[in-house]
């Protein structure tokens, strides 16, 4: 991991001032107002009386979850950078770096990322857990979910990027409009893929059995379909890589990015 | 021609003749064995039946609906040794007005082969739609299981139990309303908890030893009688019966001897109506130290006592024998001298007036709650002013582990910090017992009155199950779940280790009951009206200190603080030195006191309004009467492994004393 030069440049990054830095502290002003928000306004006594538990945990993890998920998008969509980071297209196009080691440092950084923005968030995290009544374990089902769906919005946003990046305007709508998409009608239609539905049924007070793992096959399900969906878009984005390369590559006069199947050059 | 038919099968099946006459040998001898096989693997129904359930309800299984009643359940083990427990499951609730529930009440059960023992339950069958269900289960397999019909077994009438060999009350049953039903229990089988008497209107005993009568079993009978019971004694030419120990710690007189009464004697003292021609021998009583209800000339033939607040009798003559038996007026005498106590409504059900819980306000009095907004908001705040200024320091002169400092250095100080300011050192996480107690010490006895209102709840989703000892109520639902038909299901753990459990594992849910008890708390008072003020004496022996004591008399209160267990308390009281109350009594003496009291809803408030309610507008103190209110230790703990558990009680003594006239 250490020795992937994109994970480097992620872990050098993370210390420095930035935009991303200023958009994690912006992610957990968000994290501070929902708190506030949500913090249980009456006594412990007129709780206990309308069976209502505070939902403050389930509030800051669902802001957490479209936070870190519109910071993947815009890292993606390559609208905010770490300090001294380098764009995936210079990746592809100006180092000898196979598609395949430029995917893998570019999941394991996001993934350093998620986990950097996630250990900020911690003391907000620990602040609702306290009053929420909420489990260890469930706290860990919903981490690990936010994180597997961060990957999978920063591999959206970096197909978007290498799609329609040199449009502007359509790339800043379409990482945008992917995050409305799939949170809003996507995850009603279908919940499994719902981080609001995985986070209400993890954390919600309508646990009756009282532990997380009773639900741990629906917690499953929905790591195991931000996994599948993140493949293939691990599969589009390498695809979308080697065009780049092959694209690069191409004789003078041809559209750049149309394949001709020859290997491209290192630079 | 069978193994012809043999082979010629396993020719047509195999092809080779000498393998299929092999099998058919193997299949011979397999059959031959299959009886054999049989008969050594018991079946499962021969398993199952090897621990048999028998159960009588009530009394020589009869019961009254919407009363607390007797269980006794029988298990015979035939099988291997068994360790498991025993439940009885009770339904209540209506399905019509909101959701039915259901109450568990779970022994340990250790039965070794071929042995039986029976235990006792008190239980509340509220209705007769659902059977009572009995089940033996060890390791989550159920062993034997049985459901009791309860529509065959009850009786709406109140009832008169009589313990005789041979005396025969018959006369005394009556099917009208508030009517009574006369039963001739076996002793042995007598309720082993006081409340098991619910349904009971008077206990008659006649020529019968109460040492038969095991520890339990009399207790409850002497707290029985201590709430409000009326026991009568029938006495006999076998008075030796009425010399026993217990009998005697209860008998308003102590029989001497026997006397002769004649006729005439007799038929002035009951009624010209009796049928008798000579001299009846009649017990003769000494040492009498309750009120002569009907005597014959010196002679006393019907004696009473006050017992707490239930009455013992003693007639001093044979109620089976000639000519008594016999007699049309017997009816009357009965129902004179017993004086039952109009029938009263059914006490737990939802038609019962809704009283608000002390619980609430005993967790808003406690410590327990959730932290501050504003200690969260600053706390937030600072973390986010940290982790800006970090962000805004120069990072060019920084050294790589200062960069790393100033990244991760504010969440690593504030998550630690977070944990401490609103973890488990400032909001609770674990189950969390309540108690809200009432303790009214009976006048003349050593026992009082005990209302409790017990709660648990948890912060975090699981089992709640508290374990507990000092008291045994009988624990119910609270009137208001049921009457909002969201009455919740509970485990009642009955025995040596006693507990309840609600089956509820949800978070921040105040799991309630409510439930009645008679304690041993023997507290003495007598309260003179003297001219200047009243003079007080109070004699402690209840074994736990009087904390904040108050005497409320005559429109005044009287902060007396505090009386130690066992201590004396001898005081003239001036009137210039009290407060004045007025109509309000307790009310403002809540208000004037200490602790959480001047909290406008507190568990004490609460609790003494209940009971105000109760009087229906006879005042609290009522009239003439005088009222000590303190503060105590609750006689219900935690025990085994809830010992350590977070928890929060009130225990209050309520203690209403006749006044004594003003001297002249």
């Amino acid at each position: 991991m250490r020795g992937n030069p994109l994970v480097i440049e992620v872990l050098a990054g993370l210390g420095r001032r930035g935009t991303a830095e200023l958009h994690a502290f912006g992610l957990l002003v968000l994290l501070a107002a929902v708190l506030i928000v949500w913090w249980p306004k009456t006594g412990l006594e007129q709780v206990l009386e309308s069976q209502q538990a505070p939902n403050t945990l389930m509030a800051v993890v669902i802001a957490l979850g479209i936070a870190m998920s519109y910071l993947a998008l815009l890292c993606g969509a390559e609208e905010i950078m770490l300090q001294g980071q380098h764009g995936l297209r210079d990746w592809a196009l100006a180092t000898p770096l196979r598609p395949g080691r430029i995917l893998r440092g570019y999941v394991l950084g996001q993934l350093l990322y998620s986990l950097h923005c996630l250990a900020l968030s911690l003391p907000v995290l620990l602040t609702a857990f306290t009053i929420s009544g909420g489990e260890w374990a469930a706290l860990g089902w919903c981490v690990a979910a936010a994180l597997v769906q961060a990957v999978f919005y920063r591999l959206c946003g970096a197909i978007t990027h290498l799609t329609i990046g040199q449009h502007r305007a359509e790339s800043r709508f379409a990482v945008r409009a992917i995050l409305v998409l799939v949170y809003g009608p996507v995850g009603l239609a279908a919940p499994v893929t719902s981080h609001v539905a995985f986070t209400s049924r993890v954390l919600g007070e309508d646990l009756g059995s009282g532990t997380a793992l009773a639900a741990a096959p629906d917690n499953v399900a929905f790591l195991a379909a931000y996994a599948g969906l993140g493949m293939i878009a691990a599969l589009a984005l390498y695809w979308l890589l080697t065009r780049e390369r092959l694209g690069m590559a191409a004789p003078p006069g041809r559209d750049q990015g149309s394949p001709d199947g020859s290997r491209a050059g290192s630079k | 021609m069978v193994a012809d038919g043999v082979m010629v099968a396993g020719q047509g099946r195999c092809g080779r003749p000498r393998t299929c006459g092999l099998r058919a040998r193997f299949q011979r001898f397999a059959e031959a064995l299959l009886p054999f096989a049989l008969l050594c693997v018991p079946p499962p129904a021969t398993a199952a039946s090897a621990v048999e359930i028998s159960a009588v309800v009530g009394f020589t299984d009869t019961f009254r609906p919407g009363r607390w009643t007797p269980l006794a359940v029988t298990v015979t083990n035939r099988g291997s040794d068994l360790s498991g427990e025993l439940e009885v499951q009770v339904s209540g609730g209506d399905e019509l007005r909101g959701r039915r529930y259901v109450t568990t009440h779970r022994r340990k059960l250790e039965l070794d082969r071929d042995t039986r023992k029976s235990l006792q339950f008190t239980v509340f069958p509220e209705g007769l739609s659902h059977p009572l269900v009995v089940r033996v289960h060890s390791e989550g397999r159920e062993l034997a299981r049985s459901e009791i019909d309860l529509r065959s077994r009850f009786v709406a009438e109140r009832l008169v139990l009589v313990l005789s060999r041979d005396a025969n009350l018959d006369y005394l049953n009556d099917s009208a309303t508030g009517g009574l039903r006369v039963l001739y229990p076996h002793p042995e089988l007598l309720p082993a908890h006081w409340q098991g008497y619910d349904a009971v209107a008077a206990v008659v005993v006649h020529g019968v030893f109460l040492e038969r009568l095991n520890a339990s079993q009399f207790d409850a009978l002497h707290k029985w009688i201590a709430q409000g019971g009326i026991v009568a004694v029938s006495g006999g030419p076998d008075y030796a019966l009425l010399r026993g120990s217990r009998l005697s710690a209860l008998l308003p007189a102590a029989p001497a001897g026997m006397t002769r009464l004649s006729p005439d004697a007799l038929r002035s003292a009951f009624s010209a109506s009796l049928d008798v021609s000579r001299p009846v021998h009649v017990n003769r009583l000494d040492a009498v130290r309750g009120r002569v209800h009907l005597g014959a000339d010196a002679t006393p033939l019907i004696v009473e006592r006050t017992l707490g607040l239930g009455r013992v009798l003693y007639l001093a003559f044979d109620v089976a024998a000639p000519p008594f038996d016999r007699w049309d007026g017997m009816r009357g005498l009965w129902l004179d001298s017993l004086r039952l106590p109009p029938a009263g409504r059914v006490s737990l059900t939802a038609e019962e007036p809704t009283h608000a819980s002390p619980l609430p306000s005993l967790i808003a009095a406690g410590p327990a709650n959730f932290p501050s907004a504003a200690t969260m908001f600053f706390f937030v705040a600072l973390y986010l002013g940290l982790l800006l200024a970090a962000y805004l320091l120069p990072g060019r002169a920084l050294s790589r582990w200062q960069a790393l400092a100033r990244t991760w250095g504010a969440p690593l100080l504030f998550a630690p910090s977070a944990w401490l300011l609103f973890g488990p050192a400032a909001f609770p996480r674990d189950a969390t017992a309540l108690t809200v107690a009432v303790i009214e010490p009976l006048p003349d006895s050593i026992y009082a009155r005990l209302e409790l209102d017990l709660g648990v709840y948890a912060t975090r989703s699981g089992a709640q199950r508290l374990e507990y000892r000092g008291a045994e109520p009988v624990l119910y639902p609270t009137r208001r779940a049921q009457r909002d038909g969201n009455a919740q299901d509970w485990i009642f753990g009955e025995g040596p280790r006693r507990f309840v459990e609600p089956l509820d594992r949800r978070r921040y849910v105040l799991h309630a009951l409510e439930g009645k008890d008679v304690i041993a708390f023997h507290l003495e008072a007598s309260v003179r009206d003297e001219t200047t003020g009243p003079k007080l004496v109070l004699e402690n022996d209840s074994g736990r200190d009087l904390r904040d004591l108050w005497l409320l008399f005559d429109g005044y209160g009287y902060e007396l603080g505090s009386v130690a267990a066992g201590a004396r308390l001898e005081r003239g009281l001036a009137r210039a030195h009290g407060i004045e109350l007025g109509d309000d009594a307790w009310r403002r003496v809540l208000r004037a006191s200490s602790h959480d009291w001047t909290h406008l809803a507190s568990p004490a408030r609460i609790v003494l309004d209940r009971r105000l309610k109760a009087t229906a507008g006879g005042g609290y103190p009522a009239p003439g009467r005088a009222l000590l209110i303190a503060d105590t230790a609750s006689p219900l703990q935690p025990a085994g492994a809830s010992t350590d558990r977070p928890r929060q009680e009130r225990a209050l003594v309520a203690f209403e004393v006749a006044a004594q006239e003003k001297d002249k």
